[in-house]
């Protein structure tokens, strides 16, 4: 990937930029350059592709995709149920590195439709582990925090885990076995 | 739209970061104002940034000049707006700047948004897009560098009686005081794509 950005292109995105750093220090036209940075999702990178989640009769119910945006830049993120062999969109949406905490931030639409979203933030612990801290927002205003897990099992199969906080502050399953389901990557 | 007992055997079913607590906490209200009915009776959130949608050119007379292309296209079941902007320099292709969602955010009453910024530079905005009483559409704008600088921008929209749509693009000062990312960058005139 190459590091530096053509001038021009370069010169023009630094003026547009709606907050840039380069535009803040320069105002005028600028000969700042976008510096363009290796891949930051390292361990969250396993999750590109598609992932099927199976009751246990060996029904699919649950569908992540995760895919890259331009550059890498970004990972589109989406989750569908399954029901009567129809998928449903359950939340879709995006999250992007933030260099300045060192994890990534998300923002989703819940089941579009419904006025809900969910933002938060991914990171990964030392043992490769990702976790999805969680604040969803329903349409009345409420807020509820979660937390999902994906912990890598191989090269195409996973456990995520979906947990609520309750008011004394532990955690519990979403329901009944949602702390070990298995993800399956599509091939 | 969805029936009652349907959005609650998604919300069972789900992978479902809906909080079955919430529910529960809600469910005397939501057996009185069933979900489906809720939707289909509340405002709708999004029409003071309806004007927004469709794709917009603006010309930047500069001694370089250059067009911004804006976009705003509605996600599924009008649920989110996508969003992206290009810089197109004449005789180029458009160069994307930045593209992500806006979504509504009930809690606060406005939208929340995250983009990325300039892809493979590491760049991203985050923030809200709110509405003034006078119907200007202002982005506050946190936007984090690849290299972890964190900066203040805002972005404002003004509808005028002629369908234009004027823009300006100010950022922050350490000092407080808010400057034009670029000379005349306060003042320009988006218009919107034939399509």
């Amino acid at each position: 990937m190459s590091m530096v950005r053509a001038f021009s292109v370069g010169a023009a995105l630094a003026m547009l930029a709606p907050c840039s750093i380069a535009a803040a220090q320069q105002p005028q036209p600028t000969m700042q350059r976008p510096t363009m940075v290796a891949n930051p999702y390292g361990a969250l990178s396993f999750l590109i592709g598609e992932w099927d989640t199976t009751r246990a009769d060996g029904q699919v119910f649950v569908v992540q995709r995760f895919r890259w945006g331009p550059n890498q830049s970004y990972v589109w993120y989406a989750t569908s149920t399954v029901n009567g062999g129809r998928e449903e969109i359950h939340f879709e949406g995006m999250f992007i590195w933030n260099f300045a905490h060192q994890n990534a931030d998300f923002l989703v639409v819940l089941e579009p439709g419904s006025g809900g979203q969910e933002q938060g933030t991914l990171h990964a612990e030392a043992d490769g582990t990702i976790v999805r801290d969680v604040l969803a927002t329903d349409a009345r205003g409420a807020t509820q925090t979660f937390r999902q897990t994906f912990r890598r099992t191989g090269e195409n199969t996973a456990v995520t885990s979906l947990m609520r906080r309750k008011a004394d502050g532990s955690w519990e399953p979403n329901f009944p076995g949602s702390d070990n389901l298995i993800m399956t990557r599509r091939t | 739209m969805r029936s009652f007992s349907k959005s609650l055997a998604a919300f069972a079913a789900a992978i479902c970061l809906v909080s079955a607590a919430a529910q529960a906490h809600e469910q005397n209200e939501r057996a009185a104002q069933p979900v489906a009915q809720t939707a289909a009776t509340a405002p709708d959130r999004y029409a003071p940034y309806a004007f927004l949608i469709g794709d917009w050119d603006t010309n930047v007379a500069l001694s370089r000049p250059f067009a911004i292309v804006q976009s705003y296209h509605w996600g599924a079941q009008h649920a989110f707006i996508e969003a992206s902007a290009s810089v197109r320099q004449p005789g180029q292709g458009d160069d994307l700047h930045f593209s992500g969602i806006l979504t509504w955010n009930q809690a606060r009453q406005n939208l929340d948004f995250l983009f990325m910024h300039e892809p493979g530079t590491g760049g991203q905005e985050a923030g809200i897009v709110r509405v003034e009483p006078d119907g200007t559409i202002v982005r506050e704008i946190t936007e984090t560098t690849g290299q972890g600088a964190v900066r203040h921008g805002r972005q404002t929209f003004r509808r005028m009686s002629d369908g234009r749509v004027v823009t300006s693009m100010t950022h922050q000062n350490p000092d407080g005081s808010w400057t034009p990312n670029f000379p005349g960058s306060d003042n320009l005139v988006m218009v919107r794509r034939a399509n």
